[in-house]
């Protein structure tokens, strides 16, 4: 029989906010890790499932609105058109859709382990980034073909990037929540997704909408974000800096709004679920 | 010393059924909300009633009560999982839990990950884990299977593997909730040697477990819940005296209950040949007990009434504990030929030295006719007797035994070496 282990006990104090707020960040990269990780693993095509799905849709796209029902995409070849509205789009949508439920779909962990909660919807959205990135790499290739000179604007990607990922994390905390209270969430979001994609320039251009609702359409940050990266990509050039800090305001408050009320509720969770 | 646990007028209480605040309740209640008028309360349940103790730092407590008595939620409260209805509960220090046992693991990750994963959901930093891997896989001995998928694990590889992280969490109070029952008893000696290092360096323990016997091991003051209530905090022999009183309580009344529905029952019942009574416990003094020190005589006394008469009876008691037979006494092992039954009488069953393991057994009493399998009454389950261990003695039960020196030994070869 092994001895008993022996440690040195350091921090017999409660942990500080400093070394709570490294284990928060620690902990979340380690799900994502974990999300990621066990999600190329079970399934045959792995990674390529990645590339495959925004693939479609845009092969999809192309078929439809530039041979069947032609959309104008201003001079700019349809499938790289609407790639740049897909790829991000897809991020985004695959967020909400695995962080809403995600609450729900680890009971055990909400129930049994007292553990941050917003660790598992915000890690569970954050891990499609890794999605992102290898389906990004298809995008490269189109560049390549298309013979697309990027210009220095190719950096407001980040931005954009930022913007739509807090967007997407204020939906989810909030979604998610909710969806411990009212199973029903789960059910209304894929609906809501697919309503929030046609309300978003993804297969058409911005410019198709009157002016006069251009406002209106605007409140929407992925309008935003999604003529932005076509701006900075395609035409080089910056996005509108008026539309986009509108999405950003949009967003900060979609977030705040999402944490307040996941904060509010967290300590019913155990109970509800 | 500040207490490190502080329970002050605690009250937990959880809502039945899923409805109280699905869309469809809200929806349907709408209406009347809108109208301000009354809504029917949904269902509740209070788990916990105005609980208050506190414990001090390095104490080990156990918790004891039936299930659905509560243990679960005073651990789920201590952890900070859920929180009180009312009152407040206080807890100084890192909390680690063991409410269920690899609730963070993985299927799909190997043990590794899963260590780094557990360990941070616990509340470690990732240079803690680094320092403590070598000693926690150490514990665990799962060295081997270290990059395997947990889910290919045994069950007792997936607790030591759970416990050891648990435990090296440096925890200023460590919840222990039933799941050392899965475990070899070389691994639960582990465990408890490790509790008690926890302890010696100021850690808090608080145990829940139905067996009796390790919590008298590991704690010296324990509380018993019951229906949601504290109604014992003292020394753990004594809350388990009075547990095991509430338990026979709870069952001479489910049994009375059980009389009367059968009473009830009229007709049928009345034609039943034989009914047992009551079964009663008395020591070697004829004193009636509840309880009987490991070794010592104990005699059980069957209270028959017979409508028929039965020409050839045969009794036996069987000791059960954790639904298993320990030990049993049949008249038709023995060959005791016992006098036919008529009207009302007794049989006792007298045992010159009653060598169990300390625990808590439960009685089956069978009386048959011609041979056991033809019952004509039975009791099952419904008495039960407490073995308590002797004291100066080693192990579980005392030998009978004499000790000889014989003389030649002493006086020529004895001397000489």
């Amino acid at each position: 029989m092994s001895a008993a282990p022996t440690w040195e006990r350091q921090d017999a104090v409660a942990p500080s906010l400093v070394r709570r707020r490294q284990t928060f960040f620690e902990l979340l990269w380690m799900w994502c890790l974990r999300d990621v990780r066990v999600r190329y693993k079970q399934s045959f095509l792995g990674v390529l499932w990645a590339i495959l799905h925004p693939l479609a849709l845009m092969v999809m796209f192309t078929v439809i609105f530039s041979y069947l029902a032609p959309v104008p995409s201003g001079g700019i070849p349809y499938p790289l058109f609407s790639y740049t509205g897909v790829l991000p789009w897809s991020l985004f949508a695959a967020m909400i859709v695995a962080g809403v439920p995600s609450l729900a779909a680890n009971i055990t962990l909400v129930t049994k382990v007292k553990m941050p909660r917003e660790i598992i919807p915000v890690g569970v959205a954050l891990a499609n980034l890794a999605d992102f990135g290898v389906a990004s790499i298809l995008f490269v290739g189109m560049f390549l073909f298309y013979q697309i000179t990027l210009s220095w604007t190719v950096l407001w990607v980040i931005p954009l990037l930022v913007i739509q990922t807090v967007l997407a994390l204020g939906v989810v905390l909030l979604g998610a929540a909710l969806n411990v209270i009212y199973r029903d969430i789960r059910f209304i979001v894929p609906l809501a997704m697919q309503l929030w994609m046609y309300a978003s320039p993804i297969i058409y251009p911005v410019d198709l909408v009157p002016e006069q609702w251009r406002l209106l359409y605007f409140l929407n940050p992925m309008a935003a974000t999604i003529d932005g990266y076509r701006r900075v990509l395609l035409l080089g050039v910056a996005p509108d800096h008026t539309a986009l800090a509108f999405a950003l305001a949009v967003s900060a408050l979609l977030f705040v709004l999402g944490l307040g009320v996941f904060r509010k509720l967290e300590p019913t969770f155990a109970d509800i679920i | 010393m500040p207490p490190v646990i502080e329970f002050s007028h605690v009250s937990k209480q959880y809502l039945l059924g899923a409805g109280a605040r699905s869309l469809r309740s809200v929806m349907a209640t709408l209406p009347k909300r809108l109208l301000h008028q009354p809504i029917a309360a949904p269902p509740v349940h209070w788990a916990l009633r105005d609980l208050s103790f506190t414990v001090q730092p390095g104490a080990s407590i156990g918790l004891l009560g039936h299930n659905g008595a509560g243990k679960t939620t005073v651990l789920k409260l201590l952890s900070g999982i859920t929180q009180a209805t009312q009152g407040r509960v206080t807890t100084t220090g890192r909390v680690a839990s063991l409410i269920e046992l690899g609730a963070g693991f993985h299927p799909e990750m190997s043990g590794r990950e899963n260590i780094y994963m557990n360990a941070l959901i616990m509340g470690m930093t990732r240079r803690e884990v680094e320092r403590r891997f070598e000693s926690i896989i150490d514990f665990a001995e799962i060295e081997q299977y270290l990059d395997s998928p947990v889910k290919r694990y045994s069950s007792g590889m997936y607790v030591r593997l759970a416990f050891a992280i648990a435990a090296h969490l440096e925890p200023d109070i460590l919840l222990v909730d039933e799941v050392l029952a899965v475990g070899d008893l070389r691994f639960r000696t582990k465990c408890y040697r490790l509790m008690a290092e926890l302890r010696r360096q100021g850690a808090t323990i608080v145990l829940v477990s139905h067996n009796l016997v390790q919590v008298r091991d590991t704690c010296e003051r324990s509380l018993l819940l019951w229906q949601g209530e504290l109604v014992e905090d003292g020394r753990t022999d004594d809350v388990i005296t009075a547990y095991v009183q509430k338990l026979q309580g709870v069952d001479q009344r489910a049994h009375a209950g059980a009389l009367a529905l059968t009473a009830e029952a009229g007709a049928a019942k009345a034609t039943d040949p034989v009914t047992i009574e009551s079964v009663c416990f008395f020591d070697q003094r004829g004193e009636a007990v509840e309880t009987v020190v490991s070794g010592d005589a104990l005699s059980i006394q069957i209270d028959y009434c017979a409508l028929h008469a039965v020409q050839a009876p045969v009794v036996h008691i069987d000791f059960y504990r954790d639904g298993m037979i320990y030990s049993g006494c049949s008249t038709e092992y023995d060959e005791f030929p016992l006098q036919p039954l008529r009207s009302k009488g007794s049989i006792v069953l007298e045992v010159d030295s009653l060598h169990l393991s300390p625990g808590i057994y439960s009685l089956s009493v069978v009386i048959g006719e011609g041979h056991s399998q033809n019952i004509l009454a039975i009791e099952h389950h419904t008495h039960m007797v407490e073995v308590i261990r002797r004291p100066n003695s080693r192990g579980e039960i005392r030998l009978p035994h004499r000790w000889l020196q014989p003389a030649h030994q002493l006086s020529t070869e004895g001397a000489n070496l």
